[in-house]
């Protein structure tokens, strides 16, 4: 392998014993034998020389300008571009492995050992064997496949030829890798492969940003108007990545003749490709049976409805179930589902409509000039428009909202989860995109465009928890499709998310493992709170916060209300915990002084602590210290006037009256950063689940509910964006050791009692306190 | 709307006993939309007569933030009433009332009423916790018991309402002290005249520490 390409792409292969060892390692490969199928697009490129010259054409302002310029250069590719290229059609083969007579360079220089890695989780998610992580195949399979696929995919590669201008001007737009891979590729290189691979999909280890988290500021979400998507998007309605679909027409049919070139004939859809049966999988692959199904009959082309097949019946539902269904869970297929397999023309769905805003469930009061179905207005109901609609309507609405209604959007893509799963989502996303992805008017390219595109965010969004083996391996599908399609810059566009995605998984499970042990945990003077300034404890208690609270997914939140459960919002228990901890750690502080002018003065302390908290808009930790000041064992000691007056100061902030007017006020007001009490969300967003229906009266989804969880969402999502820069001081921290030392309630109470019997006012207890414990 | 009195109450028991759909089968049955999150949800709040008196009930129901057993606790105090909730086909659920009772009574004022409410009765079939049971608990521990469903609003409105007859009775009796709104209890606007220390209106009982209770 090539120096440059180990440093700048992260899929070529780092060597397998340094890869830890909860990852497993797919290849590009599972068709190890062959060389990775992203391997052949290198010699499609053109004599770099060309190169600059198009670039020239492609700035990234041009797109919006003018669409069809940029493919102006763009030569329908000869048919056999690899000798045209001066390329040994070796070099180009790949995936559906026909055993090269001459050895491929790539692959001796060890391409074929490029992985893609990804924490394992349980299962792998491919034909793998229990033994070993990367997967094999027979050796025997690559001599199967006919020529025929071989020059296809020779050609998909060749039309994707301009995709090089997109793909850098890709890189421009993101800012990320543009300088690094761009200059190699024009710089003479050995091996014109492996740098147009990277040049192609770059490192996916380096983070592209985030447009449209970045985007997501304020309610306008305005940015988004200028993510490179938008850019991007009236080319391809117009690029010639759909006429690689009807120029390509060799047959390709005999790719699997062996059955062992899994996987791959649904990549190719093209005229002629005979459907077949999916190869035997490994046992464990036995639950994925069917979306494999679904893929390896793939029709030909120019079919628009790949999935429309024979054996449709038996795929996931991605019809809406019938609207008179109320329950949002566990949707049994509908005949209806099962009745518009293949006939789109007699029976549309709503999937497949272009439309769907005669369907949406409108408030009453708007004067919307089409025949809107409405609803009456409900009594101090306020926000936006949209009522409702069912669950389809709304999906097909998300996918052209990005434009037209952010704001719908964005509350799609923050509460979908309260009416489909990820994965249903993800399927009939996908089968819209590939619904129309052949058509060739513009408005329904655009369909399918956008249903990508929301797949694209949707995907983006998923939490770690949510990336399941079965998503992966649909997107590890549709990203090998798109590269089959030409399709590179979507390619590249979702596998980055997912590869971002994984990334994050395997950072999660790595930092999991790693407790670091402060050389100062160990130190013998145990410091105190006199030590360190109220404001720097301060600072560090917010870091703590901040660093929980960042964790936490916006979807945990919305789980919580359905359900309490600490598997389905792991980070939100934690950040739960980490509050209750630090105000019992707070009550042990004072309660462990055995003077009480210590624990004046520690109160005292812990008062001025809350004044810098409140400073930062950290109402978290100022809360969890209020509570501690305010509990029970610690109020009902004696105290100075001036404490206590000081005290119920602080208290009127956290006063309950008007559903907690005066804390609300002050959140509204605060400038982030600031981390708000996060009970009170979990509160709201509990109280808007239970008083509202999740469907309206007529059996749609009731999404006036969903705009409501969605203002609550959005405003935690608003803090999460914006970063404290303190430092952290590790002596404290040591100090603070996680609030980790704290004692039992009981044994607070306990103490309690000991400084200040039970007083004459109040009544015997007919129970005696439980004994004192310690819980640390 | 003016009252007599104002009666703060709260619920509680485990997760999933229904103490939000109590609460939401005795007031209005639907919670207002958040569309100013400076206002927040406004919930449980319902205006009752007894003995010719209008008296208001707040409900605070800690829904949602349960987790924040911290901050929870101190929704205790400033309550005049309470309701326990089990749910009659958990018998974990009855279990746990031990805990809750300890809770209640070691963060709440001394005189806080508390009634046990057996909920889910329309359940009967998957009873696991016998009336008998519930009734013998509530006698051991001096409450109030009634089992209701929160679905059929089966004694639903009795329960809030005996325990509101209950704390009007000790007011009576002179056992609260309705002066004191860490009791939970406050006078309404036109019959405080003589009543300085309710002048101010605003804070909630939570705000006295020090005050009135243990």
């Amino acid at each position: 392998m090539s120096t440059s390409s180990s440093e700048a792409s992260g899929d070529d292969p780092p060597p397998k014993p340094a890869l830890p060892r909860d990852r497993i390692l797919i290849n590009v490969d599972r068709h190890r034998n062959s060389s990775p199928p992203f391997m052949k697009m290198p010699p499609a490129l053109p004599p770099k020389m060309t190169k600059p010259a198009q670039r020239t054409h492609s700035m990234p302002g041009d797109y919006q300008k003018s669409p069809h310029r940029k493919f102006a250069v763009v030569q329908p590719i000869s048919r056999t571009p690899s000798n045209g290229a001066g390329y040994p059609p070796t070099n180009v083969v790949p995936p559906f492995n026909i055993t090269p007579s001459t050895p491929s360079p790539a692959s001796t220089s060890g391409y074929s050992n490029s992985v893609f890695t990804y924490p394992a989780q349980g299962e792998l998610p491919y034909g793998t064997s229990p033994s070993g992580y990367v997967v094999d195949l027979p050796s025997g399979s690559a001599s199967s496949v006919s020529s025929g696929s071989f020059r296809h995919s020779m050609d998909t590669l060749n039309f994707s030829e301009p995709d090089y201008d997109l793909i850098n001007d890709q890189y421009m737009l993101e800012g990320s890798e543009t300088s690094s891979t761009d200059g190699m590729l024009q710089a003479a290189s050995p091996d014109p492969p492996v740098q147009a691979y990277i040049h192609m999909f770059g490192d996916y280890s380096e983070p592209s940003p985030n447009f449209f988290y970045s985007a997501h500021q304020g309610p306008g979400y305005n940015g988004l108007e200028m993510s490179p998507y938008d850019n991007l998007s009236p080319c391809m309605e117009t690029s010639p990545y759909d006429n690689v679909q009807y120029n390509t027409e060799q047959p390709s049919g005999s790719y699997n003749s062996a059955g062992n070139i899994f996987r791959f004939s649904h990549l190719t859809p093209e005229a002629g490709d005979v459907p077949v049966e999916a190869p035997a999988l490994p046992p464990k692959r036995k639950h994925l049976d069917k979306d494999n199904r679904r893929h390896y009959t793939s029709p030909s082309i120019p079919s628009p409805s790949m999935y429309e097949t024979p054996s449709r019946d038996k795929s996931i539902s991605l019809i809406e179930p019938s609207p008179t269904s109320t329950s949002l869970e566990d949707r049994p297929s509908t005949p209806e589902e099962k009745e518009s397999k293949g006939d789109t023309a007699t029976k549309p769905s709503t999937l497949d409509a272009l439309d769907v805003s005669d369907k949406l469930v409108f408030k009453k009061e708007v004067g919307y000039p089409r025949k809107y179905h409405t609803m009456p207005k409900t009594k101090g109901e306020d926000g936006p428009d949209l009522r409702g609609g069912s669950m389809d309507v709304l999906i097909v609405h998300a996918t052209g909202a990005d434009k037209n209604d952010l704001m719908f959007y964005e509350a799609f893509l923050t509460t979908y989860r309260t009416f489909i799963t990820p994965k249903s989502l993800i399927d009939k996303l996908l089968y819209r995109y590939n619904k129309f992805r052949h058509m060739s008017d513009n408005t329904r390219k655009r369909a399918s465009r956008n249903a990508f595109f929301l797949l694209v965010r949707v995907v983006d969004e998923l939490c770690i928890g949510e990336l399941t083996e079965e998503i992966i391996q649909i997107l590890m599908d549709l990203v090998f499709k798109l590269l089959c399609d030409g399709e590179l810059v979507l390619a590249k566009l979702l596998r980055n998310k997912m590869l971002n995605k994984c990334d994050q998984r395997k950072q999660l499970a790595l930092n999991n493992n790693f407790s670091p042990l402060s050389a100062l945990s160990v130190s013998v003077k145990r410091a105190s709170l006199f030590d360190f300034k109220g404001e720097e404890l301060a600072e560090q208690m917010t870091l703590l916060d901040a660093e929980a609270f960042q964790k936490i997914e916006i979807p945990e939140i919305l789980a919580w209300a359905k359900e309490q459960s600490e598997e389905l919002s792991p980070n939100l228990t934690t950040f739960t915990e980490h509050f209750n901890k630090m105000s019992y750690w707070c009550r042990s502080c004072i309660l462990t002084q055995p003077k009480a002018q210590e624990r004046e003065k520690l109160v005292n302390r812990f008062i001025k602590i809350m004044k810098h908290l409140r400073r930062f808009n950290n109402f978290n930790s100022y809360l969890a210290i209020l509570s501690a000041l305010d509990s029970a064992p610690i109020r009902r000691l004696e105290w100075q006037k001036q404490t206590t007056d000081g005290l119920a100061e602080y208290c009127t902030l956290i006063d309950s009256t008007s559903s907690f007017r005066a804390y609300r006020a002050a959140l509204a007001e605060a400038e982030p950063p600031c981390i708000p009490y996060l009970g009170l969300i979990l509160q709201d967003i509990t109280f808007v689940h239970l008083g509202n229906p999740d469907m309206l009266e007529d059996g749609v989804i009731n999404f006036a509910k969903r705009w409501q969880q969605f203002n609550i969402l959005d405003n935690v999502r608003r803090f999460k964006q914006v970063h404290y820069d303190f430092k952290r001081n590790e002596k404290i921290q040591t100090f603070f050791n996680n609030f980790d030392e704290y004692l039992s309630e009981e044994a607070l109470w306990q103490m309690s009692l000991e400084i200040k019997p039970r007083g004459v006012r109040r009544k015997p207890e007919p129970k005696e306190p439980p004994p004192a414990e310690s819980s640390s | 709307m003016s009252y007599a009195y104002l009666f703060k109450y709260i619920i509680i028991g485990d997760t999933g006993v229904g103490k939000s759909c109590l609460l939401l089968q005795f007031t209005d049955k639907r919670f207002q939309p958040v569309h100013d999150l400076t206002i927040g949800v406004e919930f449980g709040a319902r205006m009752i007569t007894i003995d010719g008196k209008q008296i208001k009930l707040q409900i605070w129901d800690t829904a949602g933030q349960e987790s924040f057993r911290s901050i929870t606790r101190s929704y205790y105090r400033g309550a005049a009433g309470a309701l326990l909730v089990y749910d009659i086909t958990r018998r974990d659920t009855f279990n746990h009332l031990t805990t809750w009772l300890e809770d209640a009574r070691q963060h709440s004022n001394s005189n806080m009423v508390i009634m046990l409410i057996g909920n889910k009765s329309d359940l009967e079939s998957r009873r696991e916790v016998k009336k008998e049971e519930g009734e013998a608990f509530a006698r051991e521990h001096g409450l109030i018991f009634m089992e209701t469903s929160a679905k059929t609003a089966a004694n639903v409105e009795e329960a809030f309402i005996n325990t509101a007859k209950e704390i009007y009775e000790k007011i009576q009796e002179g056992v609260f002290d309705i002066n004191n709104e860490a009791n939970g209890i406050k006078i309404g606007p036109q019959h405080s005249p003589s009543n300085p220390a309710l002048g101010g209106g605003g804070g909630a009982g939570g705000s006295q520490p020090g005050g009135g209770c243990c």
